[in-house]
């Protein structure tokens, strides 16, 4: 057993200053959920500065923007901003368009396109899902044809993050209708969210989030924004998807809200006693700390065996448990801090400062990128070999 | 062994009201007017003076007081029916709650003088129950009450009331007379009597709630219910009512979301068939059922017990701690299987998961039930 953390101090406490010194109290709020302009502007500002110090690129190549350090270090990294909440912005780009880029982009690709994510010249958006293709993806319908040295993309995706404020759409469509298989003949493009023949209409969430409808009518793609090659959509997916190198730490981004919520047990008195001192309050908050620490141990068992090039089966079950305990957080927190935990906003009397009502709305957006029924299956199937 | 069923008058009471709510109380009237930014619906007005022109507000008050006379078992009829449309009006807070405090606790005259009003839907009276830290045990609010030479003056605050704005009169728990533990007095306090501030707050519960601040609000002596120190013995029940039927509204509104979960589970197609024929789905939607199913029988038993004053306290409590949850479940349930759709503001799902959110914690969540059940098996094993 080795402690991968060790000899890292150094690197955590120079990630623990820039958060310090940028991100003010009040700032940490999770974006995908907030569309107040002041919070974009700041966010995009936060990830600006974040890419100045080149941790966009972290584990990159110098050649394409990047500092070649370790996935250790992007871990570290990343587990300090989301235990801050830090409002980072890109992450499509960041995450899934650089994992398959390096996977599988043409050499002036990388050449161009990371750099451009890297220095947050380009923000992107996930053009993976359509209105009858959600985890069944490979039903997807979008199409693009070849026209000259350009392709023409048709149809529609949806539930779009960020649609409406993102330069490029990470869009799958298909390519080759003759294909005998469904998830062959499908390719990745970039396509411009403001070229002739996009319209963005928004679809509102009921957090409060702006999710959006892409229609694309004959949009004019250059070949140039075929990512790699053509009719090689599924192998880039299944690659990137899942070993984009940006691990899910959803864990750490519960304990900013844990450390908020046992503050408010500290503080507030039913029943003639302090919350904390109560066994019940106990116990859930007890619960929330197991489900917490039981993340923590396969997020670092995942990390370990990217590390040592091992199989591993940590991360599907970690998407499993990770999905399942966001509306189980949501509920005990409730559970422990009672109705006053309905209100939002700035009112005196709302519990949490109003963010417990918001984190049980956002629960109910635990289907993004996969249901946690979906992670079963791929658990059921793909871990233990059952059949499909 | 009870035989749950509505009787004649019950179930021709119930499809009534299916019928009336189905045409008159559409989903999309509950979104509020700056919808998606303003998701709290208003006071539903038409609805409520339909209700209370149908004789349904008043359906458990006395009918010697303008009621109906009906017991516990009929509103439960009705209340399913009420929580199926998603009515926005505070029938249960009113009619039940505070018109059962009144009835019990009343004078003549104030009886006489206040239910009539009130089912006819004329005299708007809310309870304020829920303390300053979100204490749902009444006793331990810190609102208080002062003698003075021509009555009370009330002092403290009640964060968390449903349908304030619409208010004639608060129905006000307090401690009396410099006694700040114990039992509470209640006052009937008029929504205009200056030092009343009410607040609109902002939440996700899908019902307007707003604070009722009292600033030394003095009331006459003819503000008391009941008899000072005694509040409990009259708002216990009305509150332990008032859960029952929450618990009937629950189940109807679980069976539309039912309706909702496994009509897009049969038509939503992935991998080329319905998701309704994967296990995972098909778990979810049972267990939906289950939940909204077993909700109303227990409601209805429950009712029954109250009904008959049969010596079951523990059976009504296992109820409302049953029936709080699946209040939890039955949204759950139903999110998992819609998704990203369910998610979406344009999808009505959200209107039945704001507002069981409510009616999970209102008057008492699954572990406050749980607690007092608890209290009455440790007696009953020690006996």
């Amino acid at each position: 057993m080795v402690d991968l953390r060790l000899g890292y101090d150094d690197w955590r406490a120079e990630v623990r200053q820039f958060l310090a010194d940028e991100l003010p109290p009040g700032k940490e709020f999770y974006l995908d959920y907030d569309e107040a302009e002041h919070k974009w502007d700041f966010a995009v500002e936060f990830t600006k500065k974040v890419s100045e110090k080149g941790w966009i690129g972290l584990t990159w190549p110098r050649a394409y923007g990047g500092l070649e350090r370790s996935v250790v270090e992007q871990y570290i990294l990343l587990e300090e901003f989301h235990r801050a909440e830090a409002p980072l912005l890109n992450l499509i780009g960041w995450s899934l368009t650089a994992g398959m880029l390096l996977y599988g982009g043409t050499e002036e690709q990388k050449a161009t396109m990371l750099p451009e994510i890297a220095s947050m010249k380009t923000i992107w958006a996930e053009g993976l899902t359509e209105p009858g293709a959600g985890s069944d993806l490979a039903g997807l319908t979008t199409s693009a044809v070849p026209d000259g040295d350009d392709w023409l993309v048709t149809g529609q995706k949806t539930y779009t993050t960020f649609g409406s404020r993102s330069d490029l759409l990470l869009a799958i469509v298909r390519t080759d209708p003759s294909a005998k298989r469904r998830h062959e003949g499908l390719s990745f493009f970039g396509v411009d969210l403001r070229a002739p023949g996009v319209t963005v209409q928004p679809l509102w969430n009921i957090a409060g989030g702006r999710q959006n409808h892409i229609f694309m009518d004959q949009v004019r793609v250059p070949a140039s924004r075929l990512i790699g090659e053509v009719n090689r959509g599924w192998e880039y997916i299944t690659r990137s998807f899942y070993t984009s190198g940006v691990p899910f730490l959803r864990h750490s981004t519960m304990e900013r809200k844990y450390r908020l919520l046992t503050a408010y047990c500290t503080t507030a008195k039913r029943g003639g006693r302090l919350l904390i001192d109560d066994p019940e309050v106990r116990g859930k908050l007890a619960e929330i700390d197991i489900m917490m620490e039981v993340q923590r141990v396969l997020a670092e068992t995942g990390l370990s065996d990217t590390v040592n090039g091992r199989r591993s089966d940590a991360t599907s079950i970690y998407q499993v448990l990770a999905k399942e305990s966001i509306p189980r957080f949501a509920q005990l927190a409730f559970e422990i801090v009672g109705p006053l935990g309905q209100l939002s906003g700035e009112s005196p009397y709302a519990a949490l400062h109003g963010e417990l009502q918001a984190w049980y709305l956002q629960a109910f957006g635990n289907h993004a990128a996969g249901t946690p029924q979906i992670k079963r299956m791929v658990l059921a199937t793909r871990g233990l070999g059952l059949p499909k | 062994m009870l035989d749950t069923d509505f009787d004649a008058d019950q179930e021709a009471l119930r499809l009534v009201a299916r019928d009336f709510l189905a045409a008159t109380v559409p989903l999309g009237s509950l979104r509020g007017p700056d919808y998606p930014h303003d998701v709290q619906p208003t006071f539903a007005s038409e609805t409520w003076r339909a209700v209370a022109d149908l004789g349904w507000l008043g359906l458990g008050i006395p009918v010697e007081y303008g009621g109906g006379g009906a017991g516990l078992t009929t509103l439960c009829a009705l209340y399913g029916e009420l929580g199926r449309a998603l009515v926005s009006a505070p029938c249960l807070e009113v009619a039940v709650v505070a018109g059962g405090v009144i009835a019990s606790a009343g004078t003549e005259q104030q009886k006489t003088e206040l239910l009539p009003e009130l089912c006819a839907g004329r005299l708007v009276v809310i309870p304020t129950l829920v303390g300053e830290n979100g204490e749902i045990d009444v006793r331990e609010t810190v609102t208080s009450a002062e003698r003075t030479d021509e009555g009370w003056r009330l002092t403290g605050t009640k964060p968390l009331v449903a349908y304030a704005g619409s208010a004639d009169l608060f129905l006000v728990p307090a401690h009396a007379g410099g006694d700040a533990a114990g039992d509470v007095s209640m006052f009937l306090v008029p929504a205009a009597a200056p030092g009343v501030v009410v607040t609109s707050l902002p939440s996700m519960s899908g019902v307007p709630l707003s604070a009722v601040e009292l600033s030394g609000v003095t009331v006459g002596a003819d503000a008391v219910l009941g008899m000072p120190g005694r509040g409990m013995d009259h708002l216990a029940p009305a509150m332990l009512r008032g859960k029952v039927l929450r618990c009937a509204e629950i189940a109807g509104a679980g069976e539309r979301v039912l309706d909702i979960t496994v009509a897009y589970a049969k038509q939503r197609e992935q991998f080329g068939k319905p998701i309704g024929q994967y296990q995972a789905v098909q778990y979810l939607c049972t267990d939906l059922a289950m939940a909204t199913r077993v909700t109303q029988l227990l409601a209805r038993q429950a009712s029954w017990i109250l009904d008959e004053q049969a010596p079951h306290e523990n059976r009504v409590r296992a109820a409302l701690a049953y029936g709080s949850d699946a209040a939890r479940q039955i949204a759950h349930c139903s999110h998992e299987v819609l998704a990203g759709l369910g998610f979406m503001v344009e999808h009505d799902l959200h209107l039945f998961t704001r507002r069981l959110k409510h009616w999970e914690m209102d008057l008492g969540d699954a572990g406050h039930h749980s607690r007092l059940l608890a209290d009455l098996l440790g007696a009953s094993a020690a006996s």
